[in-house]
């Protein structure tokens, strides 16, 4: 044991001596590379002398249960082991430090208690042995060991996890720091930079550890709003974080390092704008103005901070909102993390006011509140009062007047109310400019005159006042044409035709002799029409104050009768065979832009030759034929050239009856879209059989981009009307 | 020997185990308090359900005016000086790089520039660009965003209107508005989360189907529900001849009941959510015609709109209509208007579907704005892709066609938390290519839910065994349009 003794008694003091001679020195030592790496095991050792000293401590407390003997033998040997390790600890724990950047005070606060520690182990194991005179105040001498021990870990843990990582928990939201107040003379850089700074850079680049030799801190030489760096260069400093931070994150030398809080994209966009405008720190809010580059970041940045609110509030129960809940009224959270509510109600038919009353319920939590089309009156708004959290309002199209504005003053933390589409007036103004709170107001479509505008603008200017669209009497704007509210153009015996007026306050007039209505002399519509026959109506709408529409014009068919049966002699195209004799008897009127549709048939190399049968009992009705073609000059589909009517009570001696040649295209008429029918007449001839030929344009002129070639015709329906 | 102590003590008896079990469930009780959800386990799914926004929302509802057949960016809102200049020239190899051609242009032999015969104007405090013919969407340029580099991986309208409408190409997959309604459900009980409207113009137009506004695997109560052109909007809604809203009333109680013991027979509850589907549209004989009511408004809406507005069916009608559905609660409206398809006859087909367009387009967003509605109401505008910056077909000096481009077009957003009044992104002098800020159409879809209160990423639905997002695996907010 003697010898045991002697060898701790040798060790400890060469160790203990190195080391406070390494401490003095530590700013010149240079560590050979193992050395360096022997300081790895610092965390490791630490936790030795941590472990064995406080058994020390614990072994001295219950000394009265050993043996006076065996705890002495126990007793060294503890103090001993918890000497060895402390001054190896502190050793390493030296090496360790050599080649970090911690943060100076901090680590020379931890390095000299270690070394304290150390020399205060060492002696308390001498002491126990050879110094006697010690013994009455050997307690108190361990609870300073371990409050010296204390201090040790304290500093060391700060140096490893960060100044206040020991520190005794604060809740964060109290800790919060005041941010810079937006006011006009408070600088950008300190509304919009410092806070990011400070929350995701200076914890490392600040006077204490200074990384890359980076320090962001206020100078304490000037007024504290001013921050400077430490690099020779301000704009060299401020171009290496604008490449760092835009770095992608996965590269080494993006900032902050892996690890650390990263800047979120919002952060980045502000930094960079701010460092690409200048990266000036003195710049006011009040001089960035609408072309100046920070403009709408400071814009943005004023909102986040306005918006972004956190409330005190507690959460409302989940029974308690469902049951404010109906199918008809709102209420919702406006966010997951958020205790606030929003209301909103619906279908005015199902609207209560006292609903308002059950709403109390969540006085407290509800912000928003949307009554937009609710048949609500003055004397439900006192019912409003009780929201004291109430931030927006919207009050659309209901029923309130003046009277009832004076019941919102007492809102006061109201920013934004909307108005339009009710009765207020400028009355209510001023009463409305004493809610101190209120930011915006809509007032459009209101009793508000367009002079009173002007002046309310002009003289509260603390409330954004928005007026919307009112029509400007230079503005004339087209009418539309009119709207045929028939589904089809084929009317059957008793059908009417009518038309619905796209504009309230519209006049339709029309004309049956293709020419285009005017405003002074054309029938005027006013009630279904019925025609006997076939008919075209050209029909415009006006309407004072509008330009008037264009002429539409309309072709009605009255509904024939039916063959009882219809052959076609000539094919139409292949591409084209509609639905075959079904396209031209079906009564149902293609569209000339939907041609490839089943309704047309189309021909060009052939004529079309389509001969139809009837029964004995109709022959005598029939009147006239009408066909029915479409026309899109563009595709080459044209009029035809002319069509023929052949009847006879045989089917082999048919005779013509009629034929009508139509007028060859005209230039002007080139880019004609439509449809028209070419109407001959029986001549009060009867037949039991019919034959239609339509015959196509054999040459396009000149003018047409197909000329030379043949033209189309589509033929879709063919009537036989009594 | 057996030693009966020592026996009792091998055997574990109740009271053992419960004694012993009394400790061990303390600690595991002690663990807990440090624990908050362990046993109210809550899944993303679960979470999603409530229909609860992750964070505070800055837009609650969107009306997206989709201008169908892709629109030309360099006729709109890219206003490329170079190409006037180079006019007739051929596209520089360089600039076009490897870019895949389609088959319409791919058998041409030269691919002369064009620029476009529209005039650009500058607008708003910040000078937005945009082109003569949209002089009324360039009143309200201080309200919108356009963002010039959006960009596409597909190159075919069906295909990019898929992608745009669901994150992938291939369809079958959820539409935005679905997802919306799955992530945030009816704001309005009484009308459907999701309504789609369709107007057509008179340019070359291109199909739109129902595949674009499917609920995919999500359940098909979120599917759009696909208004009409008639005055009225939703079919088979009215009552029929000869039934009046009393005897309704009494048939559905009936019903209800029936229902009622059938559900407490088989305990089905697909039966109790039919009998609330009928009950829904019960309430939408109610909700509809007042959200159809227009007399609480002003003639001048007329103005605002347009007269076209006074005509089902037209994009202004539809524009007004989308006011209305989204004023009443409906979480996503969307529109389509087809024909802007411009292969050939650029200058007429263009000028014909600004017309349809603008003038509605800009009463929508002031309309919601002078209402209070606009911060909360995301408006967008745009096509599925860009056209060309060189002429497709014959080029000749008063007519010109572009062919699809999908490296970058314009699209402009507006209210909702957008940041207003911004141009975003750039492209290069030719229009051909992004040089800054591109936004890919998973971002832009990352971005709209954000400003709809969403994580893109926890937005999931699991089906065939896959977790599946609006932006699938990418997407990235964009921060740099968001207010």
């Amino acid at each position: 044991m003697q010898v045991y003794k002697s060898w701790i008694g040798n060790i400890l003091v060469g160790a203990n001596f190195l080391l406070l001679f390494l401490a003095f020195s530590a700013d010149k030592v240079v560590l050979p590379t193992f050395l360096s790496w022997t300081g790895r095991f610092h965390p490791l050792l630490l936790h030795l002398p941590l472990g064995i000293t406080s058994l020390s401590i614990l072994l001295w407390l219950i000394k009265k249960h050993f043996l006076a003997d065996s705890f002495n033998e126990i007793y060294d040997l503890t103090l001993s082991v918890s000497a060895v390790t402390s001054v190896f600890t502190a050793l390493v724990g030296l090496f360790l430090s050599k080649g970090q950047d911690y943060e100076a005070v901090i680590l020379r606060n931890h390095l000299w208690s270690g070394v304290a520690l150390s020399f205060f182990s060492w002696f308390s194991w001498w002491a126990f042995s050879n110094f006697y005179r010690i013994k009455p105040y050997w307690t108190y001498l361990q609870f300073a060991g371990l409050a010296l021990m204390t201090f040790v870990g304290h500093a060391g843990g700060s140096l490893t996890h960060g100044a206040d990582y020991l520190n005794w928990p604060v809740d964060k939201d109290k800790k919060e720091e005041v941010p810079v107040p937006f006011s006009d003379s408070a600088a950008y850089f300190q509304v919009a930079i410092r806070p990011i700074l400070e929350k995701k850079c200076v914890s490392c680049h600040k006077k204490e550890k200074a990384k890359g030799d980076l320090i962001l801190a206020s100078n304490p030489n000037t007024t504290a709003n001013v921050w400077v760096a430490s690099h020779s260069n301000v704009n060299d400093m401020l171009k290496e974080i604008l490449f760092r931070i835009d770095l992608p994150v996965t590269d080494k030398k993006h900032m902050p390092p892996r690890g650390k809080d990263p800047l979120d994209p919002q952060e980045i966009l502000i930094l960079k704008n701010w460092i690409e405008a200048g990266g000036s720190t003195d710049v006011l809010l009040a001089s960035i103005t609408e072309n100046h580059p920070l403009f709408i970041d400071k814009e943005a940045i004023i909102n986040v901070t306005s918006k972004d609110k956190s409330y005190t509030f507690p959460f409302l129960s989940a029974k308690k909102l469902e049951d404010l809940n109906d199918a008809y009224t709102v209420v919702r959270q406006i966010a997951g993390e958020s205790p606030a509510l929003k209301v909103d109600f619906f279908i005015s038919k199902s609207f209560d006011p006292n609903k308002l009353d059950k709403l109390s319920a969540a006085k407290e939590q509800i912000i928003q509140v949307n009554l937009s089309k609710m048949p609500l009156k003055d004397q439900d708004l006192n019912k409003l009062q009780v929201f004291q959290n109430l931030e927006k309002l919207i009050l659309n199209q209901t029923d309130i007047t003046d009277n009832g504005i004076r019941e919102l003053q007492k809102l006061n933390k109201m920013e934004v109310l909307s108005l339009s589409g009710t009765q207020i007036s400028a009355k209510s103004i001023p009463v409305l400019a004493q809610i101190k709170s209120l930011k915006v107001v809509y007032l459009w479509h209101t009793n508000i005159t367009e002079a009173e505008y002007l002046e309310i603008l002009k003289k509260y200017k603390n409330i954004k006042w928005y007026f919307g669209f009112s029509p400007n009497p230079d503005d004339i704007l087209p009418l539309n044409g009119p709207i045929l509210e028939n589904k089809s153009l084929i009317l059957a015996e008793k059908d009417s035709i009518r038309f619905k007026k796209s504009m309230p306050g519209a006049l339709l007039r029309y004309t049956l002799d293709g020419k285009t209505p005017d405003s002074l002399t054309s029938l005027i519509y006013t009630k279904p029409l019925v025609f006997s026959k076939p008919v075209t109506l050209t029909v415009k709408v006006f309407k004072e104050g509008w330009i008037s529409s264009p002429a539409y014009t309309f072709s009605f068919f009255k509904e024939g009768v039916k063959p009882d049966s219809i052959r076609l002699l000539t094919l139409p195209e292949p591409e084209y065979l509609g639905a075959g004799v079904q396209s031209i008897s079906d009564n149902n009127l293609g569209k000339i832009d939907q041609f490839r549709s089943g309704n047309w048939l189309g021909f060009r190399n052939n004529r079309m030759e389509a001969v139809f049968r009837f029964k004995d009992k109709v022959i005598s009705s029939i009147r006239y034929v009408s066909v029915h073609y479409g026309v899109n000059v563009q595709s080459y589909i044209l009029a035809p050239q002319y069509v023929e009517l052949w009847g006879g009570d045989e089917e082999n001696k048919m005779t013509l009856i009629n034929k009508k040649a139509l007028p060859a295209l005209r230039k002007e008429n080139l880019n004609e879209v439509g449809t028209n029918a070419v109407i001959l007449d029986v001549k009060n001839k009867t037949s039991k059989w019919y034959k239609v030929v339509v015959k196509n344009v054999d040459v396009l002129p000149a003018f047409h981009p197909g000329k030379g070639s043949k033209g189309w015709i589509f033929i879709d329906e063919v009537f036989f009307n009594k | 020997m057996s030693n009966p102590f020592f026996e009792n003590q091998q055997h574990v008896t109740r009271r053992h185990f419960l004694g012993k079990l009394s400790v061990g469930i303390g600690s595991v009780a002690l663990g807990s308090l440090l624990t908050k959800d362990l046993f109210s386990p809550k899944s993303l799914e679960d979470s999603i359900m409530a229909g609860i926004p992750h964070f505070a929302p800055k837009a609650k509802r969107v009306i997206y005016l989709f201008q169908n057949g892709a629109p030309s960016q360099l006729e709109t809102f890219d206003y490329k000086p170079l190409l006037n200049k180079m006019v007739g020239q051929e596209l520089p190899a360089s600039i076009r790089g490897d870019q895949r051609l389609t088959g319409m242009t791919a058998g041409q032999e030269k691919f002369p520039l064009v620029g476009s015969k529209f005039a650009f104007n500058q607008y708003g405090q910040n000078g937005t660009w945009i082109s003569e013919i949209f002089p009324n969407i360039a009143k309200i340029a201080d309200d919108i965003c356009v963002v010039k580099t959006i960009h596409t991986e597909a190159i075919n309208h069906d295909p990019a209107l898929t992608f745009f409408q669901t994150g992938a190409q291939q369809g079958n997959r959820p539409s935005m508005g679905a997802w919306l309604s799955y992530g945030l459900g009816s704001e309005n009980a009484n009308l459907p989360a999701y309504c789609v409207l369709l107007s057509r113009g008179k340019g070359n137009g291109q199909g739109v189907y129902s595949k674009l506004w499917t609920n995919g695997f999500l359940d098909s109560v979120h599917q759009g529900v696909q208004f009409s052109n008639s005055d009225e909007p939703i079919l088979y809604l009215e009552n029929p001849d000869g039934v009046d809203a009393v005897t309704r009333r009494k048939m559905l109680d009936k019903l209800a009941m029936l229902n009622d013991e059938n559900f407490k027979e088989f305990g089905d509850p697909e039966i109790q959510s039919r009998v609330q589907q009928y009950e829904m549209a019960y309430r939408m004989q109610t909700a509809v015609p007042e959200m159809m009511d227009l007399s609480k408004e002003p003639d001048y809406i007329v103005n605002m709109y347009g007269a076209e507005s006074m005509v089902p069916g037209t994009y202004a009608a539809n524009c007004l209509l989308a006011r209305r559905l989204s004023e009443s609660g409906v979480r996503f409206v969307q529109l389509y208007h087809q024909g802007w398809d411009q292969h050939g006859n650029l200058f007429n087909e263009m000028s014909g579907q600004a017309m349809d367009v603008d003038r509605a387009s800009a009463a929508l967003v002031q309309d919601l704005k002078q209402r209070g509605l606009l911060d909360e109401t995301l408006v967008i505008w745009g096509g599925e892709f860009g056209r060309t910056n060189y002429c497709q077909g014959n080029f000749s000096a008063d007519n010109y066609g572009r062919d699809h481009h999908p490296r970058c077009f314009s699209i402009w957003m507006a209210g909702g938390g957008v940041k207003p009044g911004i141009s975003y992104g750039e492209t290069d002098e030719f229009g051909y290519n992004i040089v800054k800020d591109p936004v890919h159409v998973h971002d832009f879809h990352a971005t709209v839910l954000h400003l709809l209160g969403m994580d893109h990423e926890k937005l999931i639905y699991k089906h065939l065994g896959r977790r599946f997002r609006l932006t699938d695996v990418a997407g990235k907010v964009v921060p740099g349009i968001i207010a």
